[in-house]
């Protein structure tokens, strides 16, 4: 075992002796490349439009990227190897054992984002608008767009389910009309106040509870975005259909830019569980046709209706 | 319907790598795939098996979207003209790296006789710079099967480089 590791040392130094400084350069030259995540990503589906084309191009000129590209999915090294396998089993069953909770480490991270942002917020007046700024700020920042959102724990009812159309929990986010009014106004910040019972109940998948909550400040805050969305979406979960559609319909037309794509997501997961399936392809073919997060799963969503699987459902 | 036990061992080679590809890290691609079981497992009685493992698939491509979606965020990826042969190709680090293009061309038709995993270990190792451990953590094999398939590589490079060259350098 020695020898061979003494000769593979030789022979290494050896050759970058023989190799000389073009070898020295070439390193230095090839430590600018892209991460090798990136470049294994790169055949895959999941990696972002400007992201693919800047690793194309880079690729097209870096030969040795180009190789890695295709090496690193040979079968022999995309193997789950015995380690891994005992890790994926072993956060299966965490998962299994907490029964209904998210079990990722980012799921475990936005659950802290959640709990600083109920703190802050039964702090005194002050303190409470420049929380639920950071809050905010932070969750457009880094968690904007869902990280990894969490599994329904009320599974929808339909007989089989594609993929496509999975029902999960969206992120707890505030519309920025809603932070910028509670930097100042009384009324805003009762708004939050108001709103915290509500989006606590939903945080806890307590959607029954939730949608009641939510019901209760409807007229009280007529054009609270939060209130129809995440109200809505909590009936979807405790499968009121059609409290949810109403809901959500309401939340389409307050037309608040930030939300529009997520209330037109979840109508068509309402309509497709109420079992209108061509109101829910009218949803989902709209998302397809447009350029945001949910337009790839809005373009299998459509698909998924449209097959027989797929517009199965029982009310 | 199959057991869970049973869908689980069948299908994990295959969701394993797809997640891999997707998002390129074997610690993530480990992450997510247990999640998509544990979506299964949670909804395994309205699952139609004959739906898997595309099931499990879609659910791993949705995390993995929202992983990128997530890095490019946080990190606010590389930009143009951030890594190395990026930008005009008349740029001065593209000029000078023409010696380097050279000898990255003569490594990689010198090892194209070679397994996958020997010529991914001699570029990790002599153009990237990684260490073994580092390798071994990147393709998901032993620091000793690394070793092995750098000797058979450097062994390969040794006997296609020609004897003068290096002489120079010495």
């Amino acid at each position: 075992m020695t020898n061979h590791q003494d000769q593979t040392e030789a022979w290494e130094r050896e050759l970058a002796v023989r190799l000389g400084t073009p070898l020295e350069q070439l390193r230095a030259q090839r430590a600018h490349c892209p991460p090798l995540e990136s470049v294994r990503a790169l055949s895959g589906d999941a990696l972002p439009e400007q992201m693919k084309t800047e690793l194309e191009q880079h690729i097209e000129q870096c030969a040795s990227c180009r190789v890695l590209s295709t090496d690193l999915h040979d079968e022999e090294l995309t193997a789950t190897s015995p380690a891994e396998a005992q890790r994926i089993r072993a956060r299966l069953s965490a998962g299994m054992e907490e029964g209904g909770k998210a079990s990722s480490a980012t799921a475990r991270s936005r659950q802290k984002v959640g709990r600083s942002f109920w703190t802050l917020l039964l702090r005194p007046a002050l303190v409470v608008a420049a929380g639920i700024l950071l809050f905010v700020w932070i969750s457009r920042l880094g968690t904007r767009a869902p990280a990894t959102p969490p599994i329904a724990q009320v599974p929808p009812p339909v007989a089989t389910i594609p993929a496509a159309l999975l029902l999960e929990m969206p992120e707890i986010r505030m519309s920025p009309a809603t932070v910028l009014l509670s930097r100042g106004e009384h009324s805003a910040q009762q708004y939050l106040k108001d709103l915290a019972p509500a989006l606590e109940a939903y945080r806890a998948a307590d959607y029954s509870k939730a949608a009641a909550q939510f019901a209760a400040l409807e007229a009280k805050h007529p054009k609270g975005i939060e209130v129809f969305f995440y109200g809505g979406v909590s009936r979807l979960h405790a499968k009121q259909h059609a409290g949810a559609i109403r809901l959500l319909v309401q939340a389409n037309a307050l037309r608040d830019a930030d939300f529009a794509d997520e209330v037109s997501w979840y109508l068509g997961l309402a309509h497709h569980r109420a079992g209108d399936t061509a109101a829910a392809r009218g949803q989902f073919e709209k998302l397809c046709a447009g350029k945001s997060e949910f337009s790839s799963r809005a373009c299998e969503a459509a698909k998924a209706v449209s097959s027989p699987a797929g517009s199965t459902v029982s009310r | 319907m199959g057991d869970f036990e049973t869908l689980y061992s069948q299908h994990l080679p295959a969701v394993f790598r797809y997640a891999l590809k997707c998002v390129g890290r074997r610690d993530i691609a480990e992450e997510i795939v247990a999640e998509a079981f544990l979506a299964l497992y949670r909804n395994f009685d309205r699952i139609d098996p004959a739906q898997l493992p595309g099931w499990l698939i879609t659910v791993v491509k949705n995390r993995a979207v929202d992983y990128w979606r997530r890095v490019q965020l946080e990190q606010r990826n590389p930009a143009a003209g951030q890594w190395g042969d990026q930008g005009a190709s008349d740029s001065p680090t593209v000029r000078a790296a023409a010696g380097e293009r050279e000898l990255e061309r003569w490594l990689i038709e010198s090892c194209a006789n070679l397994k996958p995993v020997h010529r991914a270990c001699l570029l990790l190792r002599f153009v990237r710079d990684m260490t073994r451990e580092e390798i071994a953590r990147e393709l998901g094999i032993t620091e000793n099967q690394v070793k092995g398939a750098l000797q058979f590589a450097f062994e390969n490079l040794r006997k296609a480089l020609p004897e003068s060259a290096g002489r120079e350098n010495k």
